[in-house]
């Protein structure tokens, strides 16, 4: 019986690192989505505060959107705008692809904006913007509408063309604006005033106030871990190795697609 | 009945299954491959209604700018014509006039201003080549998938022993992608 016990600590910990190592050798898409979702700087190009906003406000956004009646009626409820910088040259077909990966917006009311960026003596250059629009976002927001605002917002020549964050976060409440507008009728958006607060905040740290930009954890690491917890569930070092890989926010796609309505710019 | 004759009918009842089971495993492939055929062909059908749909919104939209840029510039213009019938008036006459010119100038400039992407042509033209581009790359995307799939139900009719059972089904023809001679003009 002594033998037995001793081998309990053992075999969880034989689990955990079976999980840990099957983690790590899963195969990997080009970009995965993380537990923030609305937002996957994977460049680093980013400030803290441009992570937040659109974190904060993409959730907000999905949250409002996903509980209005009219729209739940219409099957229009849900949208989700999420964020993502890359280094790299891929093909616009790489965002339509993401934003089939990654299910963006509910309902197929998804937008996903893809920046592209070459990293350069320690800063970034930009190189593109790819704009994939959802099945049907592609209804309420044409891709002739969202270069309209890409140079009316994105463009803007009062913003110093070295700060891509505010001509981002200046073109993702335009297109916010528009979605309320056109999708849910709401017009009384004030995407102007979200930026002058942005631009109060645009070198705060705003880290500590978003989830992990980690991949989340697949659903088999979730089964081994259980079943781990079911049969070793005694080893005080199992508990520890687990509750380091698991965590982060319930933040995911609603399982939209498109159907390649991109555009580059 | 000899053991013999329990032999060849166990050996003739796994025959059975075993050509059963191939012959409904490949029949309902076929099925399900055809299925998705037909549920691309239909995506394809989508895109194009799409991107003639999005090209008449995006028609009306430069009309509706060039409707507001005439209305502005017979604003400006009746404005101007006023202000040469005042030479002879009074100065509070000629300076009405100018103000009503200069009223339409400035409303103008504004509307310039906050709708730069609406009101130049550099504009106009970028609009019109992400809309022309994000839908022929829908359109693209649609072909692809529908090739995809009549690629997967063609190696599946055509795969041993699929043949035997379904070597009379017909395979599907590629979708061609449209060249830039044949592409939709809007």
């Amino acid at each position: 019986m002594a033998k037995k016990k001793t081998k309990v600590p053992f075999l969880s910990s034989f689990f955990a690192l079976l999980t840990i190592v099957l983690s790590a050798c899963s195969p990997k898409a080009a970009l995965k989505k993380t537990n923030a979702f609305y937002i996957n700087d994977s460049a680093g190009a980013l400030l803290s505060s441009t992570r937040y906003y659109i974190y904060h406000y993409s959730k907000l956004l999905y949250e409002e959107t996903n509980e209005n009646a009219s729209a739940i009626s219409n099957k229009t409820n849900g949208t989700q705008i999420v964020v993502a910088t890359k280094v790299g040259t891929e093909g616009v077909e790489f965002a339509s692809d993401l934003l089939n990966a990654w299910g963006v917006g509910k309902n197929d009311m998804g937008l996903l904006l893809v920046l592209s960026f070459t990293p350069e003596g320690g800063f970034f250059n930009f190189n593109h913007m790819d704009v994939a629009i959802g099945d049907k976002m592609s209804t309420f927001l044409t891709a002739f509408t969202a270069e309209g605002l890409a140079q009316t917002y994105f463009d803007d020549p009062l913003i110093a063309s070295s700060n891509y964050d505010l001509k981002l976060i200046n073109y993702y409440f335009a297109l916010m604006g528009e979605i309320l507008d056109k999708a849910y009728g709401a017009t009384s958006f004030n995407g102007a005033s979200l930026v002058e607060n942005y631009i109060e905040d645009e070198y705060e740290y705003f880290g500590h106030l978003m989830p992990s930009e980690k991949e989340p954890i697949a659903w088999w690491v979730w089964v081994v871990a259980i079943l781990a917890i079911v049969l070793f569930g005694s080893s005080p070092l199992f508990y520890r190795l687990l509750f380091s890989l698991l965590g982060g926010g319930s933040n995911s796609g609603g399982g939209g697609r498109g159907r390649g309505y991109t555009f580059r710019r | 009945m000899k053991r013999v004759h329990y032999y060849i009918i166990g050996f003739v009842a796994l025959l059975l299954l075993v050509v059963g089971g191939t012959w409904i495993g490949a029949y309902n492939g076929m099925v399900k491959r055809e299925n998705d055929v037909v549920l691309k062909k239909g995506a394809v059908h989508a895109s194009y209604v799409g991107r003639y749909d999005k090209a008449s919104a995006m028609i009306g939209a430069i009309e509706s700018a060039n409707a507001q840029i005439n209305s502005q510039i017979e604003a400006i213009t009746t404005a101007r014509s006023a202000f040469s019938n005042v030479e002879t008036g009074t100065v509070t006459e000629i300076q009405g006039a100018a103000d009503a010119v200069e009223t339409t100038i400035s409303a103008f400039v504004v509307l310039l201003e906050d709708n730069p992407s609406a009101w130049n042509t550099v504009g106009l033209y970028a609009q019109y080549m992400a809309e022309f581009n994000a839908s022929t790359n829908s359109v693209t995307f649609s072909i692809n998938a529908y090739n995809t799939a009549v690629s997967a139900f063609n190696t599946h009719i055509k795969l041993f022993p699929n043949v035997i059972f379904l070597g009379g089904q017909e395979a599907y023809t590629n979708w061609e992608l449209p060249t830039l001679s044949t592409m939709p003009t809007f």
